[in-house]
Parts: structure tokens; C-alpha cells; sequence
């Protein structure tokens, strides 16, 4: 999966939130995420899902082409380039 | 503005938006036509730094516009005040947790290099107490004192006249910073002895980005902290002593400083009217107390900012939801103020709504229904 990726501007202590530009929505990317926990909110004007792989969390709106990650690891680095090949692999 | 109508637009105390349309086409105006500086500023020609000048004088209460120095932002105009300022090691600066990084940064290098920095405490509104203030002047003699005027966190406005006045009883120089404030709330600099001001434009002067400065008072001698052209006095190695081109290094930005007139020209010609805007800000913090949040409510003067937490829902996917599903601009985090976090009792940081004048009812309920769906989701 092709992807453009940018750091959002976040003013959290210790932020690394990187947004995900895809090829696909929310919604069809779900779909690739066999395995992992995911959760639709539908509350919201336009709905949001979340999605879980051990402490690695996926974030975004269903409709839209952009997902949010916030690199959490100690070794976070590793864990975006590893993420982002795993992404690339999709 | 075509686009963006759809937006509810409450990050009024990082960017003001929407400007006056006047801006916009003073910029455009601006940058079509000769450059100010063609003909080296002869007695006919239109100088829209002075002219800017003289609009902010009248605005901060001070009598002579050449001692405000324009340059790009409150940052500039902090840096100037700060560095510039005659300061050895051993001395003592007074400031407070609640200033914003555009402060405290600048500030922690000067400790670096042997300035005592001393960091008050504020109330759970982030306000400094005037009490505190006064001890602190006596405990530690400080040369300079360095106050933001009202918390870009909170809101809350500090008692100036009181806090610049007991300064100069003490001794000290006081420099406030009024980023927050000028464009919405009455500055007197001159009448509450302030003997620097740092202003932005981008904010309640709706103004656009790349305008801000420093007022210094006539006498207060800053060592440049930039040098370079003036246009003038070219022969000589040093900056020209005369102010504002004491500290005016370089080209200015002088189509943003077309829009910051016609911003300041619209504004003084349209009042903000602060009741309406005072209940629009009160009607909103009632409702996210109704809808469960905790909400930093000054009591007293405030801006119209709010800063809150939905108990048990993460700031940052709270505001990514009023963004993302909801098309409601805000701001969440630290919001480059970190030390006033912890004293304000919200150590992770605040969703903040900040509002402008032209911020309708309508829009405080949409964030509202917005707010009391997230709060009803489960998250």
C-alpha cells in the first residue's frame, strides 16, 4: 500500500503522532487488519474506528483517507520503521 | 473564505480567524504595488510601519509610537526584550509558571549563562497572587519581571497595575507580554508603568501571521539582539541609537503590515463588544460543567478562552474527534505552556476552546452536542 506520511503538530509532553495519508478509507482499511482489535464508534457525526496490535494503535475516521499513530515504544523509531513496512507490505 | 464556512473556528488565541476582509485585500494591494522602501521613505510616501505605529500606541496607552520596535512576532519582540535587556550573571529575573515558551525558553538560556530565573507559582485559574508576587519581589531583589498579561491556557487575566506597580516599588523592571490580550482587553502600558510590552498581530489584533513587536519605554536602553540594514546610517558598524531602528534589523514584512492596519483600522471602527462575548464564553463553560467536564473558570477579567477535560476521555482523541467528525477547530495539549499545567491541576494539558468576537451562539451549541456525544460514546 502506497502511503505520504507527515508528524502532526501536537503539544502533548513527548508526542509522536505521525498521520497516514492512504490509498484507502478507514473503513476498507480495516479490512486488512485480520487479527486485530477494532472498534467502530458510529456516535459521531462521522463515525471513528480504532484499532489495536498489541500497544501499537491505529486511529482515525471511517470515511477518511487519513489515519493517526502515536508512536508509543521506548524504541519508537524502530517501531514507526517497522510499521511503516508492515504498512508498505499491505 | 469560500471553503471553510463549514468550520467552527475556536483556536482564536493561537491564530485569530476570520480576519476583517479589509486584510486580505490590503495584503493583496500591498504586494502588487511599488515596495514603501522604492524610494527610500520620503515625507510623501506612505509608511505603513509608522502608520501601524501609531494605531498600537493609541491602542496600548503608550504617547510616543517610535519606541515600538515591529518585527515578525511576540517571539521577536521577546527575544528583543529579553536578551536585549542589560542583564549579568548573579542578576535576578521574576517570572511565573504561566508563561508560555515564547518566555520561559529564552529565559532558561539566560540561566544557562548565570541569571538567577525565578519561577512563581499561580493559582488553579492561572493566575499570579498578587501577595506572592509582592513577597517574591522582596525575597529576591529581581532586576527584571517578566508577566504574561492573561494565560493563553486559561484565559485569566493578571492585575497588571497592581503586579507592574509593586515591580517598580521594588525596584525592577517589568516587561509584559500581551499576546493574548491586546485587540480584546484594554492595555494602559504608560499608566500601569510597564517598561516593555510584547504584542502579536496574528491573534485578537486579527491581524495576519509575521506582525508583532516590542514596546520599550523611552530611556530603557535594549542591546539589539539582531543586527543588520537599517536603510540608514549605513556607514556605521553599530545599529542607529534612535528607536524603533535600534532593533529594527533587515526588511520588514510590509504586506503583512498593510493587513495589520486595515486590521487595526477595522477594529477600532467596530468595537469588540465584551458583554456579548463574556456570555458566550460563560454560556459554554456552564454547558461542559452540565455535560460532566472539568472546566478552568477564572473568576474576574479572562479572555475568552476555555480550557477543560472530559473525565475519563483522552484529550487528544476528544479534540480529534470535534475535528475530525465534527469540523470544530480547537487546540489540546500543553499549548507551549508546560509549567502552568501542573498548577492548574490538569498535568497532562487541557482541550482549550478559544473564542473571538465573532463567534456565534450557534457555534458554542454545536460544540456543545459535539462535547455531550463524546461524552455519551463509550470512549
Amino acid at each position: 500500500m502506497k502511503f505520504a506520511w507527515k508528524k502532526v503538530e501536537n503539544c502533548f509532553a513527548g508526542a509522536r503522532t505521525y498521520e497516514y495519508e492512504l490509498p484507502v478509507t478507514g473503513q476498507e482499511f480495516c479490512g486488512y487488519l485480520e487479527g486485530w482489535d477494532i472498534k467502530e464508534n458510529h456516535r459521531f457525526r462521522r463515525p471513528v474506528f480504532s484499532a489495536k496490535n498489541g500497544k501499537l494503535e491505529i486511529k482515525g475516521i471511517l470515511a477518511a483517507r487519513v489515519v493517526k499513530i502515536n508512536y508509543t515504544a521506548e524504541n519508537w523509531e524502530e517501531e514507526k520503521k517497522e510499521t511503516e513496512a508492515w504498512l508498505e507490505e499491505l | 473564505m469560500s471553503g471553510y464556512e463549514k468550520m467552527i473556528y475556536m483556536n482564536n488565541a493561537a491564530t485569530s480567524w476570520p480576519k476583517p476582509p479589509e486584510v486580505a485585500k490590503a495584503m493583496a494591494d500591498a504586494v502588487t504595488a511599488l515596495p514603501g522602501a522604492a524610494n527610500r521613505g520620503g515625507i510623501q510616501d506612505f509608511d505603513v510601519f509608522d502608520e501601524v505605529r501609531k494605531e498600537l500606541a493609541w491602542l496600548m496607552g503608550v504617547s510616543c509610537p517610535s519606541q515600538i520596535a515591529l518585527g515578525c512576532n511576540s517571539t521577536w519582540g521577546l527575544n528583543q526584550a529579553i536578551f536585549g535587556y542589560p542583564l549579568k550573571p548573579g542578576d535576578t529575573v521574576l517570572t511565573t509558571r504561566a508563561e508560555h515558551n515564547a518566555v520561559l525558553r529564552p529565559l532558561y538560556r539566560l540561566e544557562q549563562e548565570g541569571i538567577r530565573v525565578i519561577r512563581l507559582h499561580v493559582d488553579d485559574c492561572g493566575r499570579v497572587c498578587p501577595g506572592d508576587w509582592k513577597a517574591a519581589l522582596a525575597e529576591y531583589r529581581p532586576k527584571l519581571c517578566v508577566l504574561i498579561h492573561a494565560s493563553n491556557v486559561t484565559g485569566a487575566v493578571n492585575d497588571v497595575p497592581t503586579l507592574a506597580g509593586a515591580a517598580k516599588d521594588a525596584g525592577a523592571d517589568f516587561l509584559l507580554d500581551v499576546s493574548q490580550t491586546l485587540g480584546i482587553l484594554p492595555v494602559k502600558a504608560e499608566a500601569w508603568g510597564v517598561d516593555m510590552a510584547v504584542f502579536t498581530g496574528h491573534k485578537y489584533l486579527l491581524g495576519p501571521q509575521g506582525t508583532g513587536g516590542v514596546y520599550v519605554r523611552p530611556g530603557l536602553d535594549l542591546k539589539p539582539h539582531m543586527t543588520g540594514g537599517t536603510g540608514v546610517l549605513s556607514d556605521r558598524m553599530e545599529m542607529p541609537e534612535e528607536m524603533p531602528l535600534h532593533l529594527e534589523a533587515g526588511t520588514g514584512n510590509e504586506p503583512s503590515y498593510h493587513g495589520l492596519l486595515a486590521a487595526l483600522r477595522w477594529s477600532r471602527a467596530h468595537p469588540v463588544d465584551q458583554e456579548a462575548l463574556g456570555t458566550t464564553v460563560k454560556e459554554l463553560a456552564e454547558g461542559l460543567k452540565k455535560l460532566g467536564c472539568r472546566v478552568i473558570e477564572p473568576s474576574g477579567a479572562s479572555t475568552p478562552v476555555l480550557s477543560f477535560l472530559i473525565p475519563g476521555v483522552s484529550s487528544a482523541d476528544a479534540a480529534d474527534i470535534l475535528t475530525g467528525s465534527y469540523d470544530i477547530i480547537c487546540r489540546v495539549g500543553l499549548h507551549c505552556a508546560p509549567d502552568i499545567m501542573e498548577d492548574i491541576g490538569m498535568p497532562g494539558g487541557t482541550i482549550r476552546l478559544s473564542l473571538s468576537r465573532f463567534t456565534t451562539r450557534e457555534e458554542t451549541e454545536e460544540v456543545l452536542k459535539a462535547v455531550q456525544d463524546i461524552v455519551e460514546s463509550g470512549l
